[in-house]
């Protein structure tokens, strides 16, 4: 029953959705430990940037360019705030992180107030999401295209954004500065590279991938706002690029995985299985994949250190 | 020379304390602008914070209730940042220690005074435990403390959650909608006057204060910990073994945590509510009093009541003036920004001196 086709071209459907705003993320918090600077502020910004998103979309009247164009500003805003306080003021980064995180969860409370009247949800007939794009190849192979349905153009820009940062990363000069950077501080301000303006430039910049996320969180598969709409997504994101190794493309892989336990933890609510049970999925998921990626380093570092033995006799 | 040496220090500690305070400061006045901002009034804005927090009998006793699970959230951060370990776990570990007071404290048979420490003493196992997970992971398998302590969080609140929902749900209930455990009637702890809703939770947290403060100050093992938070690689040079320094930081810090978690329910809730402690954002509160005070336990102390004030102040401000009393936490995340960075404003200032001396 469980593996008939539907079932699992739903469960690869809303993966496909869930992974998104977790590959945003990641390769937000890739681009920034790739310039040296750590940012765990991914959830404060997704939070902001979904709620000015909602905002925007009620009073232009469902203006959608508007409203993604607010959340990326918004977002852009928090993650300069950030970059101010960690480089200028060499604030420690988990510290500031976590206040921006905290803080955004109270200001988009506070603010849902002024604005809307309510605390908690907000839901109103008038909010237009995301369209959604209909796959080319929907008349061709409607099996396979059902898998796409649901999706925005946001989620197809996510899987671009992967090969753009990775050609950005590794083949242009400006990324090379970059990387340079997050190897060797020291070595890259002695060749002249203006480290913090870069780092400055790199999580400001970051910023647009968080709002996008937001975006998808308020205005995606759902037309809402929730309080801490973001629920822990963001710590996810920097597993994720830990596991990634703050690679583009194993980033991608890395959120992949997220995206499916958070869909089959969603999935799971149909069953007889406790919501408690299933939620905490993704979670759990985390800590094992961590533990996991640290014995397959270790096994890798041994075999490594075994073979050099060898031809060392 | 020596006394030279302790004025310095003493101005050190100066301008710790006035950081804090200019943060403080500097937060009220930012949430006085957002007030303004929003159309309200903001000097009664303020005030209210102020008087509905501390200027009256009923607002301190209010604050101090407030203060005692914020005390051992404080204390708890205070001796794992304080060693460097960035542990964010204190919101699970208070969860299970609470968890736990709710499910043992009606099991035992006996008088109150002996349920009330079988109790306590229990909660303090499952907080450490709980670190003890967190700590092992992030120790054997060099995951990020942070990340594993947040995740664990939410596995707790879960957790917490299911058994509440499923297992231990009170069956006498008058509201069905309310997720609590049944009502613990023997064993709770008193309040200190009828009156005010404090109880002797906070003598406790008091008694803590003082317990950790001499642990940090007055002990090798809180030498080794402060080192190890100083300079890790010196304290390893030093002889200090890191790794077993940071177990014991770690369960120190998640017993003190999930005793906290069970002064809460054996003295002002009486029982486990379902996200009775991951709303009220105790486990912030209390990392941002141990960073306001610099790690040290008597700062925490202050800190905390402070910050307890504040948001009992918010809460009367949104009923008098329907002001979100979200703006406290705002306040709050502004302070806590504002006290790391203050390193650097410090900095030069020192330099300077040094090479004025030279």
């Amino acid at each position: 029953m469980i593996f008939n086709f539907e079932y699992i071209s739903a469960i690869i459907s809303s993966t496909l959705r869930m992974v998104s705003p977790i590959l945003l993320c990641s390769l937000a918090a890739a681009l920034c430990s790739k310039a040296g600077v750590f940012n765990i502020a991914m959830e404060g910004c997704m939070m902001i940037s979904a709620f000015f998103a909602i905002v925007v979309n009620f009073y232009s009247g469902g203006n959608i360019m508007l409203s993604v164009l607010a959340a990326i500003a918004s977002s852009m805003a928090v993650s300069a705030i950030l970059a101010f306080f960690i480089i200028k003021l060499k604030a420690s980064p988990v510290v500031v992180g976590m206040s921006i995180n905290t803080a955004s969860s109270a200001v988009t409370t506070f603010f849902m107030y002024i604005f809307f009247k309510t605390k908690g949800l907000f839901q109103h007939p008038d909010l237009v999401g995301l369209t959604k794009i209909t796959p080319f190849f929907a008349d061709a192979f409607p099996d396979l295209a059902q898998m796409f349905f649901g999706l925005t153009f946001i989620d197809y820009l996510s899987w671009v954004l992967v090969v753009v940062i990775y050609i950005f990363l590794y083949k242009t000069v400006l990324g090379y500065r970059i990387r340079a950077i997050g190897i060797n501080q020291e070595a890259a301000k002695s060749l002249g590279t203006p480290v913090e303006t870069y780092q400055f430039v790199t999580m400001t910049m970051s910023g647009i991938l968080c709002g996008l996320a937001g975006v998808l969180l308020s205005m995606g598969s759902v037309t809402l706002f929730i309080q801490n709409i973001a629920s822990g997504k963001g710590y996810i994101a920097m597993t994720a690029n830990n596991l990634g190794k703050s690679h583009p493309v194993g980033v991608f892989f890395a959120s992949l995985f997220f995206g499916i336990s958070q869909a089959v933890g969603s999935f799971l609510q149909q069953t007889q299985l406790k919501g408690q049970i299933t939620a905490s999925i993704p979670y759990v998921a985390t800590i094992l994949a961590s533990i996991f990626e640290s014995i397959r380093y270790r096994r890798l570092r041994e075999k490594k250190i075994k073979e050099s033995m060898k031809l060392g006799n | 020379m020596k006394t030279k040496l302790s004025i310095k220090n003493f101005f050190q500690h100066f301008s710790d304390i006035s950081y804090s305070l200019i943060a403080v400061v500097i937060g009220l006045i930012f949430g006085a602008i957002i007030m303004a901002a929003t159309g309200f009034n903001p000097i009664e804005g303020i005030f209210g914070l102020i008087k509905g927090g501390f200027l009256s009998p009923y607002a301190i006793a209010s604050t101090f209730t407030r203060a005692t699970p914020i005390i051992f959230a404080g204390l708890s951060a205070a001796l794992a940042w304080g060693s460097g370990y960035s542990s964010m776990g204190a919101q699970g570990q208070m969860i299970m220690g609470a968890i736990t007071a709710a499910i043992v404290a009606p099991l035992i048979k006996g008088p109150a005074i002996l349920v009330v420490i079988v109790t306590l003493a229990a909660s303090m196992v499952a907080g450490a435990l709980f670190s003890l997970i967190s700590a092992y992971i992030s120790a054997k398998y060099d995951a990020y403390l942070l990340i594993i302590t947040l995740m664990f969080n939410y596995v707790a609140d879960y957790f917490a959650s299911y058994l509440t929902n499923y297992v231990f749900l009170d069956p006498y209930a008058l509201d069905k909608l309310a997720i609590q455990t049944q009502l613990i009637e023997n064993g709770t702890i008193p309040r200190i006057f009828s009156r005010y809703t404090t109880h002797y939770g906070f003598i406790v947290a008091l008694l803590c204060v003082a317990i950790i403060a001499f642990i940090i100050n007055k002990t090798s093992f809180g030498y080794k910990a402060r080192m190890s938070g100083l300079n890790p690689n010196f304290a390893e040079y030093g002889g200090i073994e890191s790794r077993k320094t940071m177990y014991k930081v770690l369960l120190l810090s998640g017993a003190i945590a999930g005793l906290g978690g069970a002064l809460e329910v054996l003295g002002s809730k009486f029982r486990y509510v379902d996200k009775m402690i991951t709303s009220p954002g105790y486990s912030w509160s209390g990392i941002t009093a141990s960073l306001m005070s610099n790690y040290s336990a008597v700062g925490v102390l202050i800190s905390s009541i402070f910050l307890a004030g504040i948001t009992v102040g918010g809460s009367s401000i949104e009923l008098m003036m329907s002001i979100p009393s979200e703006i406290t936490l705002i306040i709050q995340g502004i302070i806590t920004m504002l006290v790391t960075a203050k390193f650097v404003i410090r900095l030069p200032k020192f330099s300077k001196k040094e090479g004025a001396k030279k």
